[in-house]
């Protein structure tokens, strides 16, 4: 109760702030540090809430900032928005430094064959599905109205591409909340990583490829050359940045937080304007601190102090910047995609987890964790709409609808498989003795991951 | 052994890897990047951009921003395409990487325990020797000679100043103890005056002739300007007491144990207060013409302590729900945000309705005060530090006009503290003759620059503003300085000086003994300083 008033007052409060200077006046420092403030405070409050009756936080967080942003109750304008997603960048370098600290190549070993073959089957199928799905209903899709065969057909590889993308934020960030430990996540932290990267190379490919279809005239060795960059530098920058963060761990390791903050709004910030991915430099640099240093576990204990605000700002803003006028316009064809891309991406993860020996619960659940989709897919359908001006914006309504509906039900759907798998809340669970640690073919249900806040019901 | 059970040359391994994958990239990608960026003439989306674009500034209507910054923030905007965007970019790039980098090693420099040790065997305060080198940082790192912190990456982190402000607010609030002023020490009257309003007047007057001349009688901004410099002279920056100087107990009137208040922290707290009342007052009486609700200049002061106060009631509730670091750590930054952020919004000062909040919060009966205060502690050093810089990005010292006012302020201040603690001191037992002098010879306080920052930001903008700012960080040099001859030349110590430079939560209380409540064991030292705003029931 005390939750929900105080996020009544919180808003009466904003919306006294919004009547204070007419319609149009140009946003002060002030309003966007007060903006900050209220969709931290809100965000986590409805967060509270949803986990309170079984849902995700963090879809808490994407239903409060749809509810406060642009599109429902205006609280947050559009302009102050636009200024607040500066959390995106630090948000998925800091992300992406968490998963990186998670991959340790030696107990990753026994996953690496599931993790391939479920890139290979679940994701590559998933795009060819979704490819013959965006195809095969052009009828449904008026931007394509006009094409030629070749043409839809590059087009429709382009999108098949960006609507398979998944999310290693919200993967992590299920991770943090439920606590789960296993060979579940273990497995779709690592494809999602991998799978990102060749989301990447696959969409810098089919981008090209329908350029030169749509009379675009693109230039494959520079496209080639600007790739190389991307991917190569980024790591090799983030092996860098590894070593500099190891390093400042050994003599400084009470401030990590705040160094690591620091760390990664410069890569972010710098990152975008020499055409580096924050994400590949703040993973490789995570992968090198877990695998090369002994700073990994306490790196990991002091981010997580700067890493709650800043994943509630960002799913904040995510939520405050999804397009829900798409969702109704593209609502028949978003359905389609999205009916595609869960059953290709749940069976054929299944299918794979089969073919490479995997245990059972990654062979029943791992293809709900490839479900969310996030911030890389938002991206691509951006980069998309400016790179085919003449229906780009049409197209990417498309995938902002299915990005949205997805961004709030996946989640639903990856925490309860975590829960029904058993490894929600044995992260920080007792160890388990040897004679019952044998994997049970169906594994009984898990209890609810512990709740940590012994705080009245609100 | 082998090179994988080494750690030297897993280091040179994972080096040698970075700089080979780096060379491989660069040989591939970057003769096409710069080539793309030459024939393009601006920069291309990037193909692999995980995160949405940033968007562009849009030139800020700050009259902050001199002609020289606004022409640097137009030069990347040029229609001139034949001057490539791509190096341009990198540029900007290596700046912000050397600044940010240089930034964060002083700031790790100033944080080691051996600097420390340097500033308490010199006597400097960590006013100056923190606070204005970050000062400097952000000055030098504005300019455009120089172009880290240039307009477009100011307007990013503008938004850090009000934070920076509201935490200071908070902060000095989570430290005032209403139950000090149940029992005030004997002579605290006479003391406050002669350190407050004194100062006050002397540099009113000293100050805001000169003013006068410059502006005119016309919207008696001369009066305002004068009564910021006055609200700065009033604080000063407290000297860290020691149990062995503690004043006489004054036996508690409802437990009869023996409880003391410290004199001086009392007279500093009550310092505090008084310049966030001028701040309050100024904020209402001179507010920016014909922005937002038109209401009576006393009804601000009304809307001020309502704000705090209803803030203050909200956070107070939502804090009783949650207990974990983390989540207190969110909801505290949540809360200032917002309480910062709104006042900032409003035209008022986030000092002020911060400080109401926070004294509030901490006034009331509750058992997650410690947690809330590690909170506090746990990020007010970097979000202070990130204020000093941008406050020194903002700071235009070039005007001779601020430097000649701040002979006079120091003069007035000093002067009339002198004379005041002189006066008093007559028939004033409670304290001894070291604690006289330091009550006249108080540095000025880093509240002082943010009183003048937070009315410079937000109330007004104008070119007495900058004036007001040099003044005072001149001014806080300056006393330093002075102090420090005239401790010397006495042959006493140097003062050792608050800890941490910025009035937050590491320092001590009113309080030199803990509350009867807050006692564990009998072997308790009396006269030994909490080093945390006292918990538990009031």
């Amino acid at each position: 109760m005390i939750r929900i008033l105080a996020m009544v007052a919180l808003g009466f409060i904003m919306h006294a702030a919004n009547e204070f200077l007419p319609d149009g006046t140009p946003g002060s420092a002030g309003a966007i540090t007060l903006a900050c403030g209220y969709l931290l405070l809100t965000a986590f409050l409805a967060g509270s809430l949803f986990k309170q009756i079984g849902l995700p936080k963090l879809t808490g967080y994407l239903a409060a900032g749809i509810v406060v942003g642009p599109e429902v109750l205006a609280l947050v304008q559009t302009e102050v928005l636009g200024t607040l997603k500066i959390f995106n960048g630090v948000a998925v370098s800091l992300i992406a430094l968490t998963a990186g600290i998670e991959m340790h190549f030696g107990s990753m070993r026994p996953l690496l064959r599931s993790i391939g073959w479920i890139t290979a089957i679940a994701v590559l199928g998933t795009t060819l599905l979704l490819t013959a799905a965006v195809f095969a209903s052009q009828g449904l899709l008026p931007f394509m109205a006009g094409l030629s065969f070749t043409q839809a057909a590059a087009v429709s590889l382009v999108l098949g591409v960006t609507l398979v993308a998944q999310s290693p934020a919200v993967v992590v960030a299920l991770r943090d909340e439920t606590d789960a430990e296993g060979p579940l996540i273990s497995t779709v932290m690592g494809t999602v990583v991998i799978a990102d990267m060749v989301v990447i190379v696959m969409f810098a490919a089919a981008s090209a490829i329908a350029q030169n279809a749509t009379g675009g005239g693109a230039d494959v060795m520079e496209t080639l050359g600007t790739l190389a960059w991307e991917l190569f530098g980024s790591i090799g920058i983030g092996l860098v940045v590894g070593v500099l963060i190891a390093a400042y761990m050994r003599s400084n390791a009470g401030s990590s937080a705040l160094f690591v903050a620091a760390v990664s709004f410069v890569v972010a910030e710098v990152g975008q304007r020499v055409h580096l991915d924050p994400l590949l430099v703040m993973l490789a640099a995570g992968i090198l601190i877990r695998n090369a240093t002994r700073a990994a576990d306490t790196l990991h204990h002091g981010i997580e102090a700067a890493a709650l605000p800043v994943y509630v700002a960002f799913f904040a803003v995510a939520g405050a910047t999804i397009h829900l006028g798409a969702i109704v316009t593209m609502a028949i064809p978003a359905l389609i995609v999205i009916a595609v891309r869960s059953s290709g991406l749940v069976l054929g993860s299944r299918v794979a987890a089969r073919m490479a020996g995997a245990p059972e619960v990654v062979k029943r659940y791992s293809g709900f964790g490839l479900l969310p989709q996030a911030g890389l897919a938002l991206a691509l359908g951006l980069i998309f709409a400016r790179t085919f001006p003449q229906f780009g914006a049409q197209a990417s309504a498309l995938i902002f609808g299915v990005v949205a509906l997805n961004e709030l039900l996946a989640p639903i759907a990856f925490r309860i498989a975590l829960i029904r798998s058993g490894e929600a809340g044995k992260r920080h669970a007792p160890p388990v003795v040897a004679s019952e640690a044998a994997q049970p073919a169906d594994p009984p249900p898990a209890p609810p991951a512990s709740d940590p806040e012994p705080g009245p019901v609100a | 052994m082998s090179w994988r059970q080494t750690r030297a040359p897993r280091w040179g391994w994972c080096l040698l890897a970075a700089t080979a994958v780096l060379a491989l990239a660069l040989v591939l990608g970057g003769r096409a990047h710069a080539d793309q960026g030459l024939a393009d003439g601006g920069s291309q989306p990037t193909l692999l951009e995980s995160t949405a674009p940033v968007p562009s500034p849009s030139l800020p209507t700050n009259p902050l921003l001199t002609d020289s910054a606004a022409e640097q923030m137009k030069a990347p905007h040029s229609e001139d395409t034949s001057v490539s965007a791509a190096p341009i970019e990198r540029d900007y790039a290596v700046r912000a990487i050397i600044g940010l980098v240089a930034i964060f090693v002083l700031a790790y420099a100033v944080g080691h325990p051996k600097v420390q040790r340097i500033e308490d065997m010199l006597g400097i305060s960590s006013v100056v020797a923190t606070g204005f080198v970050f000062l400097l940082v952000g000055l030098l790192a504005s300019r455009p000679s120089v172009g880290v912190l240039s307009p477009q990456m100011l307007v990013h982190i503008e938004p850090m100043l009000p934070l920076g402000l509201g935490w200071i607010g908070f902060s000095l609030g989570a430290r005032f103890d209403l139950r000090a002023l149940e029992s005030l020490p004997p002579g605290t009257s006479a003391r406050l005056f002669a350190t407050t309003a004194l100062p006050f007047a002397a540099v009113v007057v000293a100050c805001g002739l000169p003013l006068l001349i410059v502006s005119g009688f016309a919207k008696a901004e001369f009066l305002r300007d004068a009564i910021l410099l006055g609200a700065a002279a009033m604080v000063g920056v407290r000297p860290r007491s020691g149990g062995a100087e503690a004043p006489s107990a004054t036996p508690a009137p409802d437990t009869g144990d023996a409880r003391a208040v410290d004199p001086v922290a009392v007279i500093h707290q009550l310092q505090e207060v008084s310049a966030i009342l001028a701040l309050v007052l100024v904020a209402a009486f001179f507010r920016p013409d014909s922005l937002g609700w038109q209401l009576p200049a006393i009804a601000w002061v009304f809307v001020t302590l309502g704000m705090g106060t209803t803030l203050a009631v909200i956070v107070y509730a939502v804090l009783s729900a949650f207990r974990s670091p983390n989540e207190v750590t969110l909801l505290m930054l949540g809360s200032i945000c917002l309480s910062a952020g709104l006042a900032s919004h409003l035209y008022m000062s986030p000092i002020a309705v911060c400080f109401i909040a926070g004294a509030l919060i901490f006034n009331l009966p509750a058992t997650w005060r410690r947690g809330v205060s590690e909170a506090l502690m746990r990020i007010e050093r970097p979000i202070y530090l990130v204020f000093l810089v941008i406050a020194g990005a903002r700071w235009q010292p070039g005007a001779w006009q601020g430097w000649a006012l701040m002979l006079l302020f120091v003069a007035a201040r000093l002067g009339s503290r002198g004379l005041g603690m002189h006066l008093v001191r007559r028939g004033d037992d409670a304290l001894d003759q070291e604690h006289h002098s330091r009550l006249a010879l108080a540095p000025v306080s880093a509240l002082a620059i943010a009183i003048v920052v937070d009315a410079h930001s937000r109330l007004y903008l104008g070119q007495v503003g900058s004036w007001i700012i040099t003044t005072v960080i001149g001014g806080a040099i300056a006393t330093e300085i002075i102090v420090q001859l005239a401790v010397r030349g006495r042959g006493g110590e140097p003062p050792i000086t608050e800890v941490g430079s910025h009035p937050g939560l590491a320092n001590a209380n009113v309080w030199e003994t803990a509350p009867p409540e807050e006692r564990t064991s009998p072997e308790s030292s009396p006269g030994e300083p909490s080093a945390k705003p006292t918990e538990g029931k009031r």
